[in-house]
Parts: C-alpha cells; sequence; structure tokens
C-alpha cells in the first residue's frame, strides 16, 4: 500500500504547497519515516550483527504484539479518545484463555476467549465513552485497574502456563517467517485498507476531526465511537494470542502500566496524532518497531528500567509537542 | 426633564469592514429609563460595550456628569459607576451566591477572604432586590429568574450611577419579568441611570421613560414615548430601504405537504411549535435572535432535544411519523456555525463535499469501500454546478473563502439530495455576490421539487426568498404569514408589537 496515499496526505493535500504551513506539514509528515532510518542506521553501527536477516526477523517478531496493540490504540486516538486499559484488558484476555486451555478447553476455543474477553471489555469502555458520554482517559484507566486488579487476584500472581501445541501452532514459521509477523502485517495491511479506503474510515477521520459537524452531516457519530473503542479491545485479543505464546504463559505481568505507555509512544512516534483526525494502522507499526529498536537498545546499554521510563516520557512529549505546534501552525 | 448626566457625543466605531457605529449621541438623566430599540446588527451592544470599557470608540467623547471621562477597562467604568447587566448571565454554577457576585473582587482579612463581610453584603443587595435567599446557596439550586437577580446584585455591589441591562428578560418567566421591572423601576427612584436594552416593543412601552432607535449604527430617533406609537417605532427600526434586489424571486406555486411538525416542545427553550413545509415552498423563520427559531431547527434534526412533538415526513407519498433520531435521513441541515458544525477544516473540499453521502459512494462489487471514481466525479460535478472556485478537489477546506466555504456544505447536501433542507443564517458574514448565489441555489432547489426552511436575521433576505413565513418570539410561534406580507408587519410582530395592539 502506498504510504503516500495513506491518511495523513488524504487528509492534508499537496496542493498548494507554496504556503509554509503546507511545507511545515510535509516535513512532519516523513518524521516517523526519517526517525525509523536514523534509529536503524544507529542500531547496526552499535550492533554489527544487526542488519542480517534473522535478527530482523527477530525484531520484527518482538515488535509483532506491540504493532497490533498500537493498531488498535491508533483507531481510538484517530477517534480523538485514548484507550489506557489495552494492557489490562489483554493481560485479563490472555489469563481467561489459559485458563480455559489448562482446564483441559480445546486450543481453538482457547484463543477465541483470549479475543473475545478483551473485544467485550473495549465493547464495555465504548458504551460508556458514547452512550453514556463519560470521559475517555477517566474509563478506561479504570478499567485498566479492574482489568489488572482481577487478572492479579485471580492468578494469584502465578503465571498460568499455555500448552506447547498452542504456542508451536501460533509461532511456527511461513516461509520462513514467524506467524505473528504475519499475523502483524495481515492486521496492519486490513486496518490500513479500512481505515483509508472505506467509509467507515473516512467516519472515523471526519469524528475525530470534529464531532460536531459529524453529527449534523448525519454519520453515527456514538456508533463510531463504539466501533473504535471495541477495536482497540480486539487488538488487545490478538496480541494477548501472540504474547502468550511467545512467553509460553499467561501473566498478569504481561498487562502492567507502563505497557499503556509504550503503546500511545509507539503510536505518537509514528505520526498518530493524539489530537485526533491524523495518522493510519501502518504510522502505528513504524511506531512500534522504532519503540521497540529503542527499548533494545536501552537494553542492551544496560539503562535502568526507570530511566527508560523517563526517556519513553519524553519520546512522548517531544512527539506530541511537534504534532501541536504543526496543527498551531496549520491553523493560523 | 432634568439634566442630563450622561452623555456620549460622536462615538463611532469601525470593525474591520464595517462600521458599526458612525456618529451616535445620546443622553440620559438620572431618574429615568432610556430604551435603546434596534433591529440585529443596529449597534446597540456595540455602543454599550464602549460605555462598559470592553471597546474603544475610534472617535467621540463621554461626558458624565458634565466631565469628560476616559473609559478604557470595565474596572474604569465601574470607578466611573457604571455597571452592566449582561445578557449571557457569567454564573459559576457550583459555587455559592457570594462567590459569584465577588468572584473578581473579593475582601481580604489577614489574608483570608472575608466571608463574614461579604456574605453580609451580599445578603442586603438581595434584600434591595426583594430577595429573601440565602448568599451561601449554590447559583445552581436557584431559577434563572434568581440568578437574573444576582447578575444584578453584582452590577450593584458598587453603587453604580448608570445601570445597562442588555437584553435582561430573555431567560425569564412573565412573574420573574414582572418582578425585575419593579426592581427597575424601584432603582430609576433611587435616582440612578438606567439603559435598557431590548428586542421587545411591548417590553420598553411597558418600562421605558424614554427611547433611541439605532439602525445601522445610526441614531435615527427618540425622544419621549409617549409621544410615540408602536408603528413609529418599527417604521425608524426598519428605515425607508428598498428590498435589495441581488435576487428576487420568482412567484411559483407549490405543491403537496413535505413535513409537518406538531406540539414541538422543549420545556424553556421553545414550545408548541406547528407547522407544515409544502413541495417547492420556502418557507421563513423570522424572529429576534433568542426567539428559538434556531432551537427549532436543530430540535428538527435531533441536534438537540425534544421533550413532546411529532415530526412527520412525506415518505413515499404518506406522511409518516419519523422518529427524531431519523429525520436526519431526509433533511439537509446546514447550521449556523459555518466553521465548527459545518466543516471538516483541515480536511480537503473532496471529503467535506462527500461527507453526507459516503455510503452511496461505495464501489457495486465490494460493500463498505469508497469508489475513487465514482466519488470525484460527484465531487466535480457539484463543484462545478455551485460554481465553487477552489485549485483543486484536494485544496484543504479552511483555505477557501466564506461564500465557497458556505457553497462546499450546501454542496454535500446536494449531493445527497435529501427532500427537505434547513438552512439557519445561510449567508451570514458573507459579501454581496455570495449572498446572491446562495440565494439563487435555495431557490432552484425549491424549483426541483425540495422543501426548504429558511432562518435569518436579514429581514431583505429573508423576504427575497420565502413563500411563506412563520414568526417565532420567546420560544413560541406568534403569527403566520403568506407571501403579501410587508416589513412592518414581520417585524411588528417580532417585537410584539403587533400582538399587543390586536
Amino acid at each position: 500500500m502506498n504510504l503516500h496515499n495513506s491518511g495523513i496526505s488524504q487528509l492534508f493535500s499537496k496542493q498548494g504547497a507554496s504556503n509554509t504551513h503546507e511545507l511545515y506539514l510535509n516535513w512532519t509528515r516523513y518524521l516517523p519515516y526519517i526517525v525509523l532510518i536514523v534509529v536503524f542506521i544507529a542500531v547496526s553501527f552499535v550492533v554489527p550483527y544487526f542488519l542480517t536477516v534473522p535478527n530482523i526477523l527477530s525484531v520484527l517478531l518482538q515488535t509483532s504484539s506491540l504493532a497490533v496493540l498500537a493498531i488498535g490504540q491508533a483507531a481510538v486516538l484517530i477517534l480523538g479518545g485514548i484507550d489506557l486499559s489495552m494492557p489490562g484488558v489483554m493481560a485479563l484476555g490472555a489469563i481467561f484463555g489459559a485458563m480455559y486451555m489448562e482446564s483441559g478447553g480445546n486450543s481453538v476455543i482457547g484463543g477465541l476467549v483470549m479475543i473475545l474477553v478483551p473485544t467485550t471489555l473495549g465493547f464495555i469502555n465504548g458504551v460508556s465513552i458514547s452512550y453514556f458520554n463519560m470521559i475517555p482517559f477517566v474509563v478506561t484507566m479504570a478499567m485498566q485497574a479492574i482489568t489488572i486488579g482481577a487478572a492479579t487476584m485471580i492468578t494469584n500472581q502465578i503465571s498460568i502456563p499455555v500448552s506447547q501445541n498452542f504456542c508451536d501452532a501460533i509461532l511456527k514459521k511461513v516461509i520462513g517467517i514467524p506467524l505473528p509477523i504475519i499475523i502483524m502485517l495481515v492486521v496492519a495491511l486490513c486496518s490500513q485498507f479500512v481505515m483509508t479506503k472505506t467509509y467507515f474510515g473516512r467516519w472515523l477521520y471526519s469524528a475525530g476531526t470534529s464531532i460536531p459537524t459529524s453529527k449534523v452531516s448525519g454519520i453515527p457519530t456514538k456508533r463510531v465511537v463504539l466501533a473504535a473503542y471495541t477495536f482497540a479491545g480486539m487488538m488487545g485479543g490478538v496480541a494477548a494470542i501472540i504474547m502468550t505464546s511467545r512467553l509460553y504463559a499467561a501473566s498478569p505481568q504481561m498487562g502492567k502500566d507502563s505497557v499503556a505507555m509504550d503503546i500511545i509512544a509507539s503510536a505518537a512516534v509514528g505520526g498518530v496524532s493524539t489530537m485526533g483526525g491524523v495518522g493510519t494502522a501502518l504510522n502505528a507499526v513504524v511506531g512500534a518497531i522504532i519503540i521497540t529498536l529503542i527499548s533494545n537498545v536501552m537494553n542492551m546499554a544496560n539503562v535502568s528500567y526507570y530511566l527508560t521510563l523517563v526517556i519513553k516520557g519524553l519520546i512522548i512529549i517531544a512527539f506530541v509537542a511537534i504534532d501541536a505546534n504543526s496543527r498551531r501552525k496549520l491553523s493560523r | 426633564m432634568t439634566v442630563s448626566y450622561l452623555k456620549m457625543e460622536g462615538i463611532a466605531k469601525f470593525f474591520p469592514g464595517v462600521q458599526a457605529l458612525k456618529d451616535v449621541t445620546f443622553e440620559a438623566a438620572k431618574g429615568e429609563i432610556l430604551g435603546l430599540i434596534g433591529a440585529n446588527g443596529a449597534g446597540k451592544s456595540t455602543l454599550m460595550n464602549i460605555l462598559g470599557g470592553n471597546l474603544q470608540p475610534n472617535a467621540g467623547r463621554i461626558l458624565i456628569d458634565g466631565k469628560e471621562v476616559c473609559i478604557d477597562s470595565p474596572t474604569a467604568a465601574a470607578n466611573h459607576g457604571i455597571a452592566f447587566v449582561h445578557q449571557e448571565m457569567a454564573m459559576l454554577p457550583t459555587m455559592s451566591i457570594t462567590d459569584t457576585m465577588y468572584i473578581s473582587s473579593y475582601p481580604y482579612k489577614r489574608g483570608l477572604i472575608d466571608y463574614k463581610k461579604i456574605h453580609q453584603n451580599c445578603r442586603s443587595v438581595l434584600k434591595r432586590l426583594g430577595c429573601n435567599f440565602d448568599p451561601r446557596e449554590k447559583i445552581r439550586n436557584i431559577s434563572p429568574g434568581d440568578q437574573q437577580m444576582v447578575e444584578i446584585g453584582r452590577a450593584l455591589l458598587h453603587n453604580p450611577q448608570i445601570i445597562i441591562f442588555d437584553e435582561p428578560t430573555s431567560s425569564l418567566t412573565l412573574r420573574e419579568k414582572d418582578h425585575l421591572f419593579d426592581v427597575i423601576r424601584s432603582l430609576k427612584n433611587e435616582g440612578a441611570v438606567i439603559i435598557y436594552i431590548s428586542h421587545f416593543l411591548d417590553e420598553v412601552f411597558n418600562l421605558c421613560d424614554r427611547v433611541m432607535v439605532l439602525r445601522n449604527g445610526e441614531t435615527v430617533g427618540g425622544g419621549q414615548l409617549s409621544d410615540y406609537t408602536y408603528n413609529d417605532i418599527v417604521k425608524m427600526m426598519i428605515g425607508s430601504k428598498e428590498i435589495d434586489t441581488y435576487y428576487s424571486r420568482s412567484e411559483h406555486s407549490t405543491g403537496e405537504e413535505i413535513m409537518r411538525v406538531e406540539g414541538l416542545s422543549r420545556t424553556g427553550i421553545i414550545h408548541d411549535i406547528s407547522f407544515s413545509l409544502n413541495k417547492g415552498e420556502v418557507l421563513g423563520i423570522w424572529g429576534q435572535l433568542g426567539s428559538g427559531r434556531t432551537e427549532v431547527a436543530r430540535a428538527l434534526v435531533g441536534l438537540d432535544p425534544i421533550d413532546s412533538g411529532m415530526i412527520f415526513i412525506n415518505i413515499d407519498g404518506s406522511m409518516t411519523p419519523v422518529k427524531q433520531s431519523e429525520t436526519k435521513k431526509y433533511i439537509g441541515m446546514i447550521t449556523e456555525n459555518r466553521r465548527k458544525e459545518g466543516l471538516l477544516l483541515p480536511m480537503s473540499v473532496k471529503n467535506n463535499m462527500s461527507l453526507a453521502n459516503l455510503p452511496k459512494l461505495t464501489k457495486k462489487s465490494i460493500p463498505f469501500v469508497i469508489d475513487p471514481k465514482l466519488e470525484n466525479s460527484q465531487v466535480e460535478k457539484f463543484v462545478s454546478r455551485m460554481e465553487i472556485k477552489i485549485s483543486s478537489p484536494s485544496q484543504r477546506v479552511e483555505t477557501l473563502s466564506g461564500g465557497n466555504q458556505q457553497k462546499v456544505i450546501i454542496g454535500r447536501w446536494l449531493q445527497k439530495n435529501p427532500l427537505i433542507y434547513i438552512m439557519d443564517e445561510p449567508t451570514r458574514g458573507l459579501d454581496v455576490g455570495a449572498k446572491a448565489d446562495i440565494r439563487r441555489i435555495i431557490s432552484e432547489l425549491a424549483e426541483q421539487g425540495a422543501g426548504i426552511l429558511v432562518i435569518s436575521s436579514e429581514i431583505e433576505e429573508i423576504m427575497s426568498i420565502s413563500d411563506r413565513y412563520i414568526v417565532m418570539k420567546r420560544g413560541g410561534i406568534v403569527n403566520e404569514f403568506g407571501g403579501k406580507v410587508t416589513r412592518e408587519e414581520l417585524v411588528a410582530a417580532a417585537t410584539g408589537a403587533l400582538t399587543e395592539k390586536e
């Protein structure tokens, strides 16, 4: 899929590039790709074997669950909302699925449970926000507390192992590429297609740009909001399957609060606006790769967990500042 | 007449592109109530904002008690004894009456707010207004009428000599209004200069001693109210200007009923709105700002809630009751707030124009997927039909002029081709040429069989396009007129002059 035909350029035209606002925007549009290339080059200098096929596949495998989560988050951010509950929702889904399989349940149904539980929780977020006019930040933060609390209580902080068969099925290689990477690509391409080629996508961007205008134009804004949060929940479910397989277990650790920061950082760095209306699924994937690389480098350099948090927080603020600034220039 | 206490002389005020006031002179004496009236946009608010220190005049001087004064801020106005009771009440719903009244001028005692003192002051001010509530009561727990009293109480805190009331009755019930008038009369008897701004002639005749009429930023007349009749004032308000000929609608017949509204009500906002609209007809809703005309339009498409009432729409030849949430399918709505509710500003002309019609722009083979060719051809068709000046369909809509933006919004609905259009101030802020274009489009739509509801603040505009009129006042319909109505009749009905006399 052509990047130039993706959301941002679709929304903000290239016409009349003579004026400075447009030039500024053109520059910020390519920022995620510039950052990705810079990070790639930097890492390949530090790590000699970095640019080998096995290593890149391993980086992508590592990225896959974060990327899927970031795609879900992107849908919500494009709408002008935010979902802080994705880690907890994912962990709870993983735990329910693992418990089902541990008690002798079928692996396929176990996988379905892992998707359906987060989807339902996302649906609850969506109903609260669209039909009860609750604030996304508060609702999803509460949902994160509820899910992570429940997950910890149910498991007593002990990981629930999942069967080797299940993990092997998910991690198996297709033409040499691990299945999670293919899942990530399929999810990304499908989401990209829906966002940029269908009218659901157009409704998502218009609702994220202006709810009043969308309402007056007859767009079912409440249902669009509901759909976006439900989709985010579902992506939590897909990520739950990938993560559980890679860890050979479901654990409440998967849903710790700092994961939400990785997800939002991925979306923001990738070029999804936290103020709504801008960004695509591919942006989220690019952002997830960047964040994964940064995490890896800091890991290798023995940077402490806490300093890593500080750096990621700063990255989010820097990118949101660039986004806000480009909008300010635009609306002047 | 006693000697004038306040005098404004040769006041002029320019805004970019408009001269809001040109050479306005008036005086007011202590112990009298001066009514300030004029149509929407006549310059009443500008004039009073200058007196209240919110705006600076470009020319002219203000004299208080014979001395020239400079009023360069609301604080300066307060120091000169001028108090402004605003139309939009600046209330803090979750705070107490005392806090609301003192929010900008808390007295301190040893670093803490001296609540004992201000509760006492509040109580005495409220008593003067005939109110007996506890100043510690939260604002949200008292009625709009009582909130208006609090607003007046705030104005009275600093013992003003000149009190300006700007449309103070717009949210009041009849009883609250009577009480307010008693209060205003007693303030007059205490020797204050009262300036009373109103849309409603009946109120002005009831309350005021003298009147001044503004039109297009000029004083067109005034004097003792006893020398005038309603008719004289209405004539002064609208002047002798002929209906402009940017566009004049030709006579034509209208078709069968397309929409009928029965008993639409929302407590405190609109009541018992019933009317019907025919195919090929332009129905003008005329009324002052705040008469409920916009609220009716919004209620019809489900943007505002209603408490009761039915909407019928002619679907395939029979009048069918339609739920308020479903009417959007049949009605194209153009709101008065173009930037906030009409456009997706950072997006392209194309995205804006397809917005209402997306499900119909899909490929035949794959559901939900937009057919780019179909979309582009539709957009181009309506861009050329509406004569929208753009460099390309991907130009951002916020870079267009107001007239072209409005055409984008109308083009959006044309593409969907609804049975009914509702247009709230469709030409507001547009230049003469764009206004004429929009009016021509409205007429063409009607000729093609759509039913159109138009709201406008400009009497010339509404008269140049409407076939029939309903006149609203205070949330209700007060009159209906056919095409032969005169401007005097419309203005008289909306200001209450007609109903009072009959």
